[in-house]
């Protein structure tokens, strides 16, 4: 039985092994590995799963960009945190893109790649597509070959997907037309101002309201703790003029510069190669060569004619720009020992006999001691002083520790002693900026018991010990110095309801026919008309303008509204007449480029709906 | 176990197992190479085809981006066509004959061929029954036909589901036709639904979807002073 059934397994077992052998060996093995959900997948969009690798180089590449928009901005205020969200949701986004347009029988031809990697001038040399710097650029950015190809190919297709709906989208006259009744619309509105200057000189605001108003508004009254503090700080700067360079390390610099230039020097040489024979022959070819070459014989016909090295033979012999180290050195040697233009005597290396000619020598400009010594003096300087900078902080950190003062410590280390503007716990500027300054400075020991603080550290600026300088604590504005503040806004709340009511008088006038014209002139207030002015007019007081246009465009005319101001002056504004904008009246080229623009912001709002319609129908997981 | 075996008996056991199953098994094998042969030209070829059609879908979209489309050239104009009409033949149910479909009736919308941008849409919208570019393809269409001054057309375009992605966009479109066909209470409506299903945070379309709704409003009551103190 168990024989059987053993025999049976190998039977099966071969079967197994030759099914599963088969496909590895025309697919490979990374194959199976590389496309399997590995287990660092973060989102999954219809069963293809997003890699946390691809989430944070998005990430990444989001982060670069919004920083060369926006400029000089603090790096650590883009949080990853709050980015990481919306990174995710765009790859989301387009990973079903790219899943309907795959399903949907699009495609990216390597050619179209290709062509486009040509044109990038980072992966060019000498106007011409380098794939050493290519690849080198792109190992920089973290990508294999593979993985960028692959990304490429994923921007083209996605862009190929968008721009069928981004570039295909068009608008009617009837849109157009739209338009233009609403972007073109004018106005005549007739509005005057009721003014609330006169109303708070009349308004009598008591002492006691203002005290009352005081009390029970304390908190917003309030100052918030602050803390100045005295301060040493010691960087590599300050060291510069301790340390002392002499003309001995400078020279050395230097002839070590010189040096490294002198080996950028290239070399382009041709030459000709016998290869031995018999003794006799040989040195026959080359005195013969030699000869000839003295007579005036040109060196590339020669090297054609002689040359055993069949590749270089055709070339005229040229080698091209030697390295260093890809011949023999007796070879390198005697190339070195040419000038422009010479011929080298015989040599002999393991191929044959050669005759070398340099054909090209490009020179790096000679470096001038003078013109380099202050450059290398500062840098030598700047090395010193930062081998220093320990020694010296170990000084100061020994000076200021239970010093009474920070004045004794600077005074021994040649330093100063500065001060901060008094900052509050949420930090300050300058100093006050760096966090490790302001949390050594709010500590207990440093705050309540007036130690010196211990050395902090700052990436950029060297270290810090600090003292606190004075405090201050939470406190209350006192009464007197808000007293007129207070007075002052309870006189503008009270003359606001006063305008109010004002308003409502004047406007019952107007809803009985009266125009805003005359009742202006009867009261005395000011009063203004605009005629024929646009929606974006910049001419006129744009928040009455705003108003003016917010009343519906099919209202009964004239329409009445009032409202007040920033400043609390109040309005009130009669729209006599609205003229509709006029497609007709519109030249045609600006028609031309307002259809254009249409079409483009349509289209873009047409592909954002065709991706959120993709996006509902997808099946996503998220934080896996 | 194994051990007990001579090596006679285990060739013997081969041999047997060979002859039993030795057909089968190469027929099996043979025909997973010939399967898994098969199926990998078809990727190939599906592949490929995707490549052409890309190739001249980029050189088509590389015409219709030099200049507006009424002021192509005539062979740039020609070249073009040619290249859509390949798509739409040869890469037929591949998204490349929709969006050169897309294409040619926006170049007919430019030339002022109304009728022949409505069948191209038309023929768009057929191809891609229960697929989201149909929605897309419809919108278009439903302006179209408002520009044609077909209203109830327009209307009946867009009639059916409208999923909650397009629901603005949609809401809009018919405001604007109702707009159009004179119907002030029904464009009301449908610029507030728009307003509604917008969200809050795309500030340009809901200030130009208020623009719109301002162009239908009823007149305001008297206006009220009560308002007066509200604001500032």
């Amino acid at each position: 039985m168990l024989q059987d059934f053993r025999e049976g397994m190998k039977g099966i077992a071969f079967f197994i092994v030759i099914l599963i052998i088969v496909p590895f060996a025309f697919v490979g093995i990374d194959s199976i590995f590389s496309n399997s959900p590995a287990s660092d997948a973060e989102l999954e969009v219809d069963g293809h799963s997003i890699s946390r690798l691809v989430v944070d180089r998005a990430l990444a590449i989001h982060k670069q960009r919004l920083l060369q928009r926006l400029g000089d901005i603090d790096p650590a205020l883009l949080d990853d945190a709050m980015l990481r969200g919306p990174v995710k949701e765009r790859l989301i986004k387009e990973k079903a893109a790219e899943l309907t347009a795959l399903s949907t029988d699009m495609g990216v031809s390597p050619a179209t790649i290709a062509s486009l990697l040509q044109t990038v001038d980072v992966y060019q040399s000498a106007g011409k597509f380098d794939r050493d710097k290519y690849e080198f650029a792109i190992r920089q950015m973290g990508y294999t070959p593979r993985e960028h190809h692959d990304y490429m190919s994923n921007g083209l297709l996605l862009s190929q997907f968008a721009s069928g709906v981004v570039d295909t989208g068009f608008v009617t006259d009837a849109d157009l037309e739209l338009a233009a009744r609403i972007f073109e619309q004018r106005r005549n509105y007739y509005y005057l101002t009721v003014p609330i200057a006169p109303l708070v000189a009349e308004t009598k605001v008591e002492d006691a309201e203002v005290k009352a108003y005081y009390e029970s508004h304390k908190e917003a009254f309030r100052t918030e703790e602050r803390l100045a503090i005295d301060y040493i700080q010691l960087s590599a700067n300050n060291l510069l003029d301790l340390v002392e360079v002499d003309e001995v390390m400078v020279r050395e610099l230097f002839d070590a510069r010189q040096q490294m230039a002198q080996a950028a020097e290239r070399r382009r040489v041709a030459h000709i190669l016998v290869e031995p024979t018999d003794d006799a022959s040989q040195a026959a070819e080359i005195a013969d060569i030699q000869a000839k070459l003295a007579a005036g014989g040109d060196f590339a016909a020669l090297a054609r004619e002689h040359s055993d090295d069949l590749g270089s033979a055709e070339q005229g012999g040229d080698l091209g720009f030697v390295e260093s180290g890809a011949f023999p050195a007796e070879f390198e040697t005697a190339i070195l020992a040419l000038s422009e233009g010479e011929i080298s005597k015989p040599v002999t290396t393991d191929s044959g006999i050669h005759l070398i000619r340099l054909t090209e020598l490009e020179k790096t400009q000679a470096l001038v001691f003078e013109d380099e010594k202050a450059a290398i003096e500062t840098k030598l300087k700047g090395q010193l002083a930062a081998e220093l900078l320990p020694q010296k902080i170990e000084q100061l950190r020994e000076l200021s520790y239970n010093a009474e003062t920070l004045e004794e410590p600077a005074q021994e280390m040649g330093l100063v002693v500065a001060t901060t503007e008094p900052f509050p716990r949420s930090g300050g500027s300058d100093l006050a900026a760096y966090p490790a300054i302001v949390s050594a400075a709010y500590a207990e020991d440093v705050l309540n018991n007036g130690y010196t603080s211990d050395i902090v550290e700052l990436d950029d600026a060297g270290v810090v010990v600090l003292k606190v300088r004075k405090h201050y604590p939470v406190a209350y504005r006192p009464f007197a110095s808000v007293a007129a503040d207070i007075t002052a806004s309870l006189k503008h709340e009270s003359a606001k309801q006063a305008l109010a009511e004002r308003a409502r008088a004047l406007q019952a006038q107007i809803a009985n026919g009266k125009s805003i014209e005359k009742l202006a002139q009867e009261e005395g207030l000011a009063w203004q008309v605009n005629l024929d002015t646009t929606r974006f007019d910049k001419r006129v007081d744009e928040a009455i303008r705003d108003h003016a246009f917010g009343l519906p465009a099919s209202s009964s005319l004239p329409a009445t509204s009032g409202f007040g101001l920033a400043s609390g002056d109040y309005v009130i504004l009669s729209v006599a007449a609205i003229h509709s904008g006029e497609l007709d009246k519109i030249s045609a080229a600006r028609r031309d480029s307002l259809a254009q623009s249409a079409s483009r912001t349509l289209a873009q709002r047409e592909y954002q709906g065709y991706e959120s319609l993709i996006l509902a129908d997808a099946t996503v997981k998220m934080d896996k | 176990m194994a051990d007990h075996l001579s090596d006679e008996q285990q060739l013997e056991s081969l041999q047997r197992w060979w002859r039993e199953n030795g057909m089968q098994l190469v027929l099996v094998i043979a025909l997973t190479l010939a399967g898994w042969y098969g199926w990998q030209q078809w990727q190939g070829n599906k592949q490929a085809r995707a490549e052409m059609g890309s190739l001249i879908y980029i050189e088509m979209m590389d015409i219709a981006s030099q200049a507006p489309l009424s002021a192509l050239l005539d062979v740039q104009r020609e070249a073009m066509v040619e290249k859509s009409q390949v798509l739409k033949k040869d890469y037929a149910n591949t998204q490349y004959a929709n969006y050169a479909g897309l294409l040619l009736a926006k170049l007919a919308v430019a030339e002022k061929r109304l009728d022949d941008a409505a069948q191209e849409l038309q023929t768009v919208i057929d191809n891609t029954q229960g697929e989201e570019l149909s929605y897309i393809a419809r919108m278009r269409l439903a302006r179209l036909e408002m520009g044609r001054k077909n209203y109830p057309q327009a209307l009946q375009v867009l009639e059916g589901d409208t999923p909650p992605a397009i629901l603005a966009s949609v809401a809009e479109l018919r405001g604007d036709i109702n707009l159009f066909a004179g119907d002030q209470l029904a464009a009301r409506a449908a610029y507030q639904s728009a307003l509604d299903a917008v969200g809050s945070n795309d500030q340009r379309l809901r200030a130009l979807l208020e623009l719109k709704l301002n162009q239908v409003l009823p007149s305001p009551a008297a206006t009220s002073a009560a308002s007066a103190g509200d604001e500032s």
